[in-house]
């Protein structure tokens, strides 16, 4: 285990002085990257911030343990999140010189490079799933949710104003049925 | 997926099998790769409406944090504040450019190897230790500060004589040495540190890195400063140092 394994803890458990501290450790090289490769501080406090939320999805592995420096994951990660944005931009010139200042500084991660990738495709994988919960019913969503909470079947029936638990069992079961079909649509 | 396994899964994920069928459905989650997928998707579907809320909590904790980093240029952010060796380095930081005006007047006195003094910058260290370290503590840190590097090593053994796991300590000393010009003894100081995985690993391997400018070895110097990685504390004076060893 790494020592910056103490940050994972913070991330699992919202930790502001933990947080404060990724910040604190970490922040300065990410706005002065971002900033260098034409960027502005609030381009660079998103792409920190998404990718420290990435890191975040690797996190919620209770058996993922931090073996490599935490600092070279978010570099790994704040800078594909910023190059990824210049692309959606179109900025074509700007992507070319950034893939190239990628590649450049990715080629000393080992671990932390496949650490970092884990966690953006956990990332992408949760977001897909995000989109395609926002496209099932409303009632479906409210129910879901209650019953991901903890709040008991036969309360949840009460609070939705069903007949009875086996009625908000068929129905969860149909809008998990629902919520499937338009993830794997996507 | 057959309607059986769906029907199966969300009795599963409804808390409605016995034990003996639940723990058959783990079973086969290790032995069939199509279940398995399926199984995790759907153990993801469960938990994502109570992560998301989580997620949200954090995001805003997040934002609201963020905005004191990001709103101020990089030069003028707070250091960190994590650990009682972050300190130092508030000092290093300060000390750094009053050891120009030295390092100016050393680069006329003494050419080689001047790029260990250009980078060998550190600030006098901060022993807060109490009890009977506590002499041992203060006499060397005073005689580091003002730059009796001899006498400082010598009460650094002393505390290490009683607090042989004080990594600072260790770490002082290791730079008691480079000043005293005895790198090779510096490295075996600083090596049990660099091969560690304390906070100091990166200030070790950047001072060992440095202890082979002492030797003009600049081939060696650059291939240790290569154990540093972004994100590590002198990661970027690293970079700096390496280009102008090339």
């Amino acid at each position: 285990m790494h020592a910056d394994h103490q940050y994972i803890e913070a991330l699992r458990n919202n930790d502001s002085r933990g947080i404060q501290e990724i910040y604190h450790r970490y922040s300065a090289q990410a706005l002065r990257w971002v900033v260098q490769n034409n960027g502005t501080a609030a381009d660079a406090r998103d792409v920190f911030q998404e990718a420290v939320m990435a890191l975040y999805e690797k996190a919620l592995d209770p058996a993922f343990v931090l073996t490599c420096p935490m600092g070279a994951i978010l570099h790994v990660l704040y800078s594909r999140k910023w190059i990824d944005r210049l692309r959606l931009k179109n900025r074509e010139s700007e992507v070319r010189k950034e893939n190239d200042t990628r590649y450049n500084a990715e080629s000393f991660a080992g671990d932390a490079l496949s650490v970092a990738e884990e966690a953006l495709a956990e990332q992408a994988r949760q977001e897909r799933l995000g989109k395609a919960f926002a496209a099932i019913s409303e009632l479906c969503q409210r129910l879901l949710t209650l019953l991901s909470n903890g709040v008991k079947p036969a309360e949840a029936a009460v609070q939705l104003e069903l007949n009875s638990v086996d009625t908000l069992y068929r129905r969860k079961n149909a809008c998990v049925q629902r919520w499937r079909a338009v993830y794997l649509e996507q | 997926m057959e309607e059986k396994d769906i029907q199966l899964l969300d009795d599963f994920f409804n808390d409605l099998l016995k034990e003996e069928e639940r723990q058959a459905v783990l079973d086969r989650v290790e032995s069939d790769p199509a279940f398995a997928a399926e199984f995790e998707l759907r153990r993801d579907m469960s938990d994502w409406p109570r992560r998301e809320t989580a997620r949200k909590a954090l995001r805003e904790n997040l934002e609201a944090i963020g905005a004191a980093f990001f709103d101020e240029p990089a030069e003028e952010q707070a250091p960190p504040v994590m650990k009682a060796q972050v300190n130092w380095r508030r000092w290093m930081l300060a000390a750094a450019a009053v050891m120009l005006l030295g390092v100016a007047v050393w680069f006329v006195s003494r050419p080689e190897p001047s790029l260990y003094r250009q980078y060998a910058h550190y600030a006098p260290p901060n022993f807060t230790e109490r009890g009977d370290a506590e002499e041992a503590a203060a006499a060397a840190e005073n005689a580091f500060k003002a730059g009796r590097f001899a006498e400082s090593l010598s009460a650094l053994d002393r505390l290490l004589t009683v607090q042989p796991d004080n990594l600072t300590a260790a770490l002082y000393k290791g730079i008691c040495l480079l000043e005293l010009d005895r790198p090779v003894e510096a490295r075996g100081v600083l090596e049990p540190i660099v091969r560690g995985r304390s906070a100091l690993r990166a200030d070790a391997v950047w001072y060992s890195a440095l202890s082979y400018l002492l030797e003009n070895k600049p081939d060696v110097c650059r291939n240790a400063l290569l154990a540093l990685q972004p994100g590590d504390d002198h990661y970027e004076e690293a970079q700096q140092l390496v280009q102008q060893l090339k």
